[in-house]
């Protein structure tokens, strides 16, 4: 199988610098031009379901502590969770429901979760507060496909929909099964968040580091490297489509995956749902693009820190987040659907323990690579076609950080998209 | 972290017929994803095997029994066997995939942690 992805999306094949992830004055950079100006993902609307639910979202990089708000309205909005007293966070927990006013747990000071300040305690010893002025701090947040997202820049003029552009609409209309129930994986590692980006966006690594684990499921003879099938590349955004082994079946030896398995008709041991239940998925345009019947999955980039990848048996995201130059924050969330029976909870927990594993290897990966490239022995990476995300990745990082506005990197970064894919028809956008 | 899985006074530590997996309740029978993880993690091989060897042959009985009973409101010691069930899928991680109790070369304890929104 001969491709020429790297080609198809404009790049050179030249060595690549590790500077960027190891540099403190291109960290600081990524906060100003991808960070803050960026859209950047909070989660999905059934996350809050009913009026008065809320989530709150970290957004370390930026100091920025994010209140994300379900209101009567049925809008989702976002306020930086700050009190207008004297700047402490007002909300402590990281979600509720059904709550419409919130106090800061400092003085009292009682905010209506859209934001408005009601109620200052001990009023009339203050000095002639306007509390219409003393509201929270509204953040931009918009929903698309039921996934929320808020951007940073109180000046932003870029629309989500502008800027998810073409992927946006490649990706439009996705069902996805199970969104209310997630189960997270969530780890604080001692890296650069880049490379838990570079670790969840190629393929070749996955025979070798995951040898025991999903080898089998992503390779065999015909494809022994996991090959990519496919690869789109949408403006700072991409997407690749994974080999998956349609032969795979469990080891004699491995009773309890059997066991695991037996009451289930599913896609392939990435699955955490009925084949039944994830047919509209697999059927979507989108969803393995090119139709191969030897696809696993497709990993989809979402600029600058989301994964939003699809499979036949479900869907799962990933969040990376920077805290500091050389450490971060991962959270994996797989939507599996409620267990009924025990043999459903078995296999469930089967399956995240499996993930739980197979991500491990990476995590601890990770950290052994940033060692490796902070001692400033090697200069540079070597990178090959099956790793064409990586590549385009920091060129997309590069274009930002040339840039003045959102507006100027998201032109520049489109110099190899795939064919522009046409906006959808109306009744997909909700 | 410890978890222990208790039997209040007077409750049997598992339904009738499963005695002999008995042994296991008290560090396999922990409530929670995260925290049978961690079990299967914070112990040697040979437990996790010990465990494995002990609880596979019992597995299948041990389903057909629980199935008579509401998955989120059972009984103490339906409870505990389910527990002991679901422990077995992480330790055959150990046993049929890793051959050792933890993945290779990565760090114990690690920041790994599993939330769920319920507590089985």
């Amino acid at each position: 199988m001969r491709t020429n992805f790297t080609q198809a999306a404009g790049l050179g094949t030249e060595p690549l610098s590790f500077e960027p992830y190891r540099s403190q004055a291109y960290f600081e950079l990524e906060r100003e031009k991808i960070f803050r100006r960026t859209w950047l993902i909070m989660g999905r609307v059934e996350d809050l379901p009913n009026a008065g639910d809320y989530i709150v979202k970290e957004v370390e990089i930026c100091n920025a502590s994010i209140l994300i708000t379900r209101q009567a309205s049925g809008a989702v909005r976002a306020f930086h969770n700050i009190c207008s007293h004297r700047g402490n966070q007002v909300v402590w927990d990281s979600k509720g429901s059904r709550k419409t006013m919130f106090r800061c747990p400092y003085h009292n000071w009682t905010y209506g979760n859209d934001g408005k300040l009601l109620a200052i305690s001990d009023e009339k010893m203050f000095f002639g507060v306007d509390k219409k002025k003393c509201g929270l701090d509204t953040v931009h947040c918009d929903v698309w496909d039921g996934w929320i997202f808020i951007n940073l820049n109180p000046e932003n003029r870029m629309t989500l929909r502008e800027y998810l552009g073409s992927m946006g609409n490649f990706l439009s209309g996705i069902p996805y099964p199970n969104a209310h129930r997630s189960i997270k994986i969530q780890a604080h590692l001692k890296c650069n968040w880049k490379f838990l980006i570079d670790a969840f966006s190629e393929a070749y690594h996955i025979p070798v580091l995951h040898s025991k684990t999903i080898g089998p499921t992503f390779s065999n003879k015909s494809n022994p490297l996991a090959h990519l099938q496919n690869a789109e590349f949408f403006g700072p955004h991409q997407s690749i489509s994974l080999f998956g082994n349609p032969d795979y079946k469990p080891e004699e030896a491995a009773l309890v995956e059997k066991l695991a398995y037996s009451g289930m008709v599913s896609e392939n041991v990435l699955a955490a749902n009925q084949s039944e239940d994830t047919a509209d998925l697999r059927s979507h345009r989108s969803v393995n693009p090119g139709k191969s019947p030897t696809w696993s999955m497709d990993i989809n980039e979402i600029f600058p820190n989301f994964h939003l990848d699809v499979a036949g048996g479900g869907f799962w995201t990933h969040e990376i987040w920077p805290i500091t130059q050389d450490s971060s924050r991962y959270e994996m969330r797989f939507f599996v659907p409620e267990p009924k029976t025990v043999r459903e909870a078995f296999h469930q927990e089967h399956y995240i323990a499996r993930l739980a594993d197979v991500v491990l290897e990476d995590l601890a990966n990770v950290e052994r690579t940033h060692k490796g490239v902070a001692a400033r022995v090697k200069n540079e990476m070597v990178l090959q076609e099956h790793e064409v995300l990586i590549r385009r990745m920091l060129k997309v990082h590069e274009e930002f950080e040339q840039s003045e506005t959102l507006e100027e990197a998201m032109k520049r970064c489109a110099w190899a998209d795939s064919d522009t894919v046409p906006e959808p028809a109306l009744e997909n956008c909700a | 972290m410890r978890n222990v899985a208790t039997v209040p006074p007077g409750e049997r530590a598992l339904p009738a017929g499963f005695e002999d997996i008995e042994p296991f309740v008290s560090y396999w029978a922990v409530a929670g994803q995260n925290e049978r993880r961690y079990q299967r993690c914070d112990t040697t091989f040979d437990e996790v095997r010990r465990f494995y060897d002990a609880m596979l042959p019992r597995a299948d009985d041990a389903m057909k029994h629980l199935a008579d009973f509401p998955l989120r409101d059972m009984p103490g010691p339906e409870a505990r066997l389910m527990r002991l069930v679901l422990s077995l899928a992480q330790a055959s991680m150990a046993v049929e995939v890793q051959g050792g109790a933890r993945v290779p070369n990565a760090p114990w304890p690690d920041t790994v942690r599993i939330l769920t929104e319920e507590t089985l």
